[in-house]
């Protein structure tokens, strides 16, 4: 089920050619003997939110750091706002803005200070820089904490800054790294109103992100990545939608018996053990199918008892692990 | 114009050149980068970071002005105690204040690594390298607030050993003593102008190393290897001619001596004497040589910090 897939698109359509932003064709990275990124191409569009989903280790930092000029690929060509990456990495430095995955800022500075250093470094004149400097604070909801020094601000608020300090330069395209990485829920969810928010302004985001609800919440297209490489992309509905069909775990001991009586079922595409008991995939909508289910094992003799029951949509935690063969765990994250 | 010379830097930089000590790349470079330094606001961002942090940390600027002030008051006062006065000498504490100046600079230059260590680990190197201010101008930014700093605590010294002395009731030798207001001033520029080349020369080497090191606890242990025998081969504590062989090569190729030297002779004239020690005679020429050796420690420093910064890597 899962060999059969390496790469595939789905419904890519014709791109636009005016509408690309960032076209990247063929980048290989290595690092010594490990490929970190391993033949990849694609897209971006001018004003999308785009992500680039997958496990940590999956070479998403990597292709970042290529893309910005930071790093010098072993191969490929890559393209920024027609600006050729690999041979001018300098000329890129003044329209993109990014948000690295760890936090970078001077625990010693103040708020106003943090940006007003950004500024400066970009030689914004002094009026633009602290008119935009209070602009951006109010975007992200900071503009009470300006005198705050950063170490005493919450990892949420920090975030918030980071955001707004790369958000100086008004760049075209933002590239954020992982930008929820260690938040509360509470602290995701602001993010995310950000993000919405800035991209609304006309920024186009690059996003990585291992949170599959991140990707599902705000990108308009995910790219799922493992491995170096690049398995399928596409809307997070048309993702799932590939899947299309919902499933049913069964809470039960008797796991063997269950799936000798449910293989005979034609409405049944697969069933999967887990270790309570069988994760059965449908090929159509749950709600009705549940009952019919129950009511056959509950009709064998001796009875074959049932724990519990639930239904689920297919997410892109499904999609990755259909695509992959594996969950993406949060233990995976250092 | 400016941009230009950016560009032009960038690439030189990336070039790698077997034979660089006699290669005209290496001349070039020299000058794009002074040429760089010098109009590109990118290092003053940096400076005035570095300003913000020290003023708000006053413990700092608390310490960096104590250190110095205890090596005097206790150093100084101790070992002064033991030495007898006499007849045209100046006091050991007189004598030691131009060393203990040296001795400041030396120490605040080689410990402003720390704070490229830290920036390097918090990542802000990554925030200044992905900016327009280049490397260079980055290296030159941390040395110039290393400079500020040196500078603080070299008055901070000066105005202490004068404090003492006159509170001691005792005879007062500064600047050329006596030799009217034009000459004070000389003397005043040639100690400011020593102390500057002086602590460039380490702050850039304070850069060279902690461009390329990871570790704070490495960092620490060779910057402690380093000022201890500077320090001790020198002349800023006692003169040198009584010196074992050994003990005064090491001194006549310690950038430390010169400075001292041109600090002495700034502060003290050029015929001195503490105690019951022969007298110290020096010329006009010893500045000459004090400046050229300096200066030319400086200039390998210079160059090898910004060899150094450009290998820093990102990530």
């Amino acid at each position: 089920m899962i060999s059969d897939v390496n790469s595939v698109s789905i419904s890519e359509g014709e791109e636009d050619k005016e509408d690309v932003i960032v076209s990247v064709e063929g980048l290989v990275h290595k690092y010594g003997d490990f490929t970190a990124v391993d033949g990849v191409s694609f897209t971006v569009r001018r004003g999308e939110v785009f992500s680039l989903l997958g496990p940590n280790g999956a070479g998403k930092t990597t292709a970042i750091n290529a893309l910005i000029g930071l790093l010098k690929p072993t191969s490929g060509e890559i393209y920024l706002d027609g600006i050729n990456v690999i041979k001018n990495p300098e000329k890129v430095k003044g329209s993109i803005g990014i948000v690295f995955q760890e936090t970078i800022l001077d625990r010693e500075m103040t708020v106003w200070e943090s940006m007003e250093f950004h500024g400066k470094l970009y030689k914004i004149p002094k009026e633009e820089r602290h008119e935009k400097i209070w602009e951006l604070l109010e975007l992200v909801e900071l503009s009470e904490k300006v005198d705050e020094i950063t170490r005493r601000l919450s990892g949420g608020m920090k975030r918030r800054l980071e955001i707004a300090r790369a958000l100086m330069t008004e760049p075209t395209i933002l590239f954020l790294d992982e930008p929820t990485l260690g938040l509360d829920p509470q602290g995701r969810v602001l993010i995310w109103e950000q993000i919405r928010k800035v991209n609304e302004r006309g920024t186009t985001m690059f996003l990585t992100t291992h949170y599959m609800e991140e990707a599902d919440r705000l990108a308009d297209r995910v790219f799922i990545m493992d491995h170096g490489k690049i398995l399928i992309s596409g809307t997070p509905e048309r993702l799932k939608d590939k899947l299309g069909k919902d499933v049913i775990f069964l809470y039960l001991a008797e796991k063997e018996r269950a799936r000798e009586v449910l293989e005979g079922f034609d409405f049944i595409n697969e069933i999967v053990e887990f270790d309570k008991g069988l994760e059965i995939v449908l090929n159509g909508s749950g709600v009705p199918l549940a009952p019919r289910i129950m009511e056959t094992l509950d009709s064998l003799k001796p009875k074959l008892a049932v724990d519990g029951v639930n239904i689920k949509r297919p997410s892109l935690d499904d999609v990755f692990l259909y695509f992959t063969g594996r969950k993406i765990r949060e233990t995976d994250i250092s | 114009m400016m941009f230009s010379c950016i560009l032009q830097a960038e690439k030189l930089g990336k070039l790698t050149y077997p034979d660089l000590f006699l290669s005209f790349q290496l001349i070039e470079r020299f000058f794009v980068s002074l040429k760089e330094v010098f109009i590109v606001h990118g290092a003053w961002t940096i400076f005035w970071r570095e300003m913000v942090k020290y003023k708000r940390r006053m413990m700092t600027l608390f310490v960096t002005i104590v250190q110095p002030v205890l090596w005097i008051l206790l150093f100084g006062v101790a070992l002064g105690s033991t030495i007898p006065e006499k007849e045209g000498s100046i006091s050991y504490v007189n004598f030691l204040i131009p060393g203990i100046i040296g001795l400041s600079i030396l120490f605040s230059s080689l410990f402003a690594s720390f704070n490229v260590l830290l920036d390097k680990e918090f990542g802000l190197t990554k925030e200044i390298l992905m900016s327009p201010t280049s490397r260079n101008q980055a290296m030159v930014g941390y040395s110039l607030s290393g400079l500020a700093k040196s500078l603080i605590q070299a008055f901070a010294v000066l105005l202490l050993g004068v404090f003492l002395i006159v509170s001691g009731s005792e005879k007062l030798v500064l600047f050329g003593e006596g030799e009217g207001f034009f000459d004070t001033f000389i003397w005043f520029l040639t100690f400011v102008l020593i102390i500057v080349i002086f602590s460039f020369g380490f702050l850039f080497m304070a850069m060279a190393i902690a461009a390329r090191m990871t570790s704070h606890g490495a960092l620490q242990a060779l910057t402690t290897m380093l000022t201890l025998p500077l320090f001790f081969a020198s002349e800023a504590l006692y003169p040198s001619r009584e010196f074992p062989f050994w003990l005064a090569i090491i001194a006549k190729i310690n950038p430390l001596t010169y400075c001292v030297r041109v600090l002495q002779i700034s502060l003290l004239g050029y015929d001195f004497r503490y105690g019951d020690n022969p007298p110290f005679h020096y010329e006009f020429a010893d500045i000459v040589t004090g400046f050229i050796m300096v200066g030319l420690f400086t200039l390998i420093m210079f160059y090898l910090a910004i060899k150094s910064f450009q290998k820093i890597k990102l990530f």
